[in-house]
């Protein structure tokens, strides 16, 4: 089975036609098809760099989660207080669970 | 029951001891149970911290060195001390669920064939030494009908078949069957119930569903946020009304503890451990290997009955759905505002947030039904 390739890329060809003479008044192409003088690439290091302050950005303006209170929190502990009272060799090798803990009737 | 143990003790003591110490040790477990029956509390008969009002053993045989333990073993009916006190043990089992979840991975039927394979000949080899006395615990404990006036003993005339007597409460409590039939492919014989939960899977898909659109929106500043605690509330209530009306008067505890307790067995078998060393039984099958499911699958392979390819995910679900089903038959949700306990993270893991996140994925992957997808509503 012939396996399609895609065709090679090519750069694309400027007419000189009215429009590119408009498109040329906005600085995009010149007359004549020449693009202008690409500008240098940044750096890996000044790529990087740019990349960590915008997540530190974006970051910052996640909100924090909202604190639970009330019944919620209350059932937090008791989720926690059935899972000592049923921990299991992996939870107590995972976080260290007080096997001791046990609800008093 | 055996997982737990195995967190006080090492689990090669259970592995080697007498099965009579074994059957006393989950009668004391049944004897000293979390029974919170102060008629003030209000706590109904049947609830997670009062699941019977049956005895184990008479009392007096609670008294001086009852239960007949030997010194090893003793840790587990020893009252706590800890530098945050000291006190007796109210111990709790798993869930139905565990059992259920644990059971679909065929774990129990491959088990069944090492035992047969053993008990019969050496297809398997010979068992090695320290494999002699899981052998005979094993099949004292989990192929026998049990010592009679003991709690985990349901079998009888009545019902004499141990497996069958697990479909039959997987059946009335959450309307699903196991996903394996008998060895020879067929479905599995057993007496089903009028009285069954046969909305439970739909209702918990629901509540999943909810649950995962408050994890979605828990942080949403900038859109709209679609979190209905209320619903999340009311599935909750509905689905302990309808677990609850299966326990009604305690029914079904002796059923769930026995299932749960043979479950565990095979599952610290299996699960006993990760750092290289395996139970006696996985070693003398030469079914070493890294993870649960893999050792399972060892061990499926070696007695040619294959285990459920999912099993790492019935796994791993297991002790999550168990925990987050004994909280909602507590009625820890009943009410909106305890809902974003289930869908808000908190620092660790230990969390009802991480426990449903578990569930979601699990389930997903068990089902494969995508709880995390929008219903689409149909003019």
């Amino acid at each position: 089975m012939a396996r399609r390739t895609r065709p090679a890329a090519s750069a694309p060809q400027v007419q000189d036609t009215a429009d590119s003479q408009t498109s040329s008044q906005t600085g995009s192409q010149t007359i004549g098809g020449q693009y202008p003088a690409p500008c240098p690439s940044p750096s890996p290091d000044e790529l990087s760099a740019v990349l960590v302050e915008l997540l530190r950005k974006i970051n910052s303006q996640v909100p924090p989660t909202p604190p639970l209170e009330g019944r919620a929190l209350a059932a937090v502990e008791n989720f926690q207080e059935i899972s000592a009272e049923l921990a299991t060799l992996a939870d107590v090798s995972a976080s260290n669970f007080s096997t001791s803990s046990r609800r008093s009737a | 029951m055996f997982r737990q143990f195995a967190t006080l003790v090492s689990p090669d003591f259970l592995f080697e001891a007498h099965p009579f110490e074994l059957a006393w040790l989950l009668e004391e477990t049944w004897r000293t149970r979390l029974d919170l029956k102060d008629p003030n509390l209000g706590i109904s008969l049947g609830d997670p911290a009062r699941r019977s009002n049956l005895d184990a053993t008479p009392k007096y045989t609670s008294d001086g060195l009852w239960p007949p333990v030997s010194n090893r073993l003793r840790p587990i009916v020893t009252p706590f001390s800890s530098d945050e006190g000291s006190g007796p043990r109210f111990p709790r089992w798993d869930h139905l669920i565990y059992a259920y979840m644990v059971e679909n991975t065929r774990m129990y039927e491959v088990f069944r064939r090492v035992v047969y394979e053993f008990a019969h000949g050496e297809k398997l080899g010979a068992p090695t030494a320290a494999s002699q006395t899981w052998l005979r615990n094993t099949e004292e404990l989990f192929f026998k009908d049990g010592a009679p006036f003991f709690i985990t003993s349901v079998a009888s005339h009545l019902r004499p078949d141990l497996r069958a007597n697990r479909r039959n409460p997987y059946q009335r409590m959450f309307g699903m069957e196991l996903n394996h039939g008998g060895d020879d492919g067929k479905p599995y014989p057993y007496v089903k119930a009028d009285a069954a939960n046969n909305d439970f899977v739909s209702t918990f898909e629901e509540f999943l569903r909810e649950v995962w659109v408050g994890m979605t929106y828990v942080t949403a500043s900038s859109s709209s946020n679609p979190t209905d605690k209320a619903k999340i509330a009311v599935l909750a209530t509905k689905l302990k009304n309808m677990l609850m009306s299966r326990r009604q008067s305690g029914n079904l505890s002796r059923e769930e503890f026995s299932a749960v307790t043979a479950m565990a067995w095979f599952h610290l078998t299996l699960e006993y451990k990760n750092n290289n060393d395996s139970a006696p039984i996985v070693e003398a099958l030469r079914a070493e290997a890294n993870g649960t499911e893999q050792r399972l699958f060892k061990v499926a392979e070696r007695v040619g009955l294959p285990a459920h390819g999912l099993s790492k995910h019935f796994f791993d679900i297991a002790d999550s759905i168990s925990r987050i089903l004994i909280q909602i038959e507590t009625g820890d949700y009943d009410t909106a505002e305890a809902a974003p306990a289930l869908y808000t993270p908190q620092a660790g893991d230990n969390t009802p947030e991480a426990a449903m996140r578990r569930i979601i994925t699990h389930w997903t992957a068990i089902t494969g039904r995508d709880v995390k997808a929008r219903k689409v509503a149909t003019a």
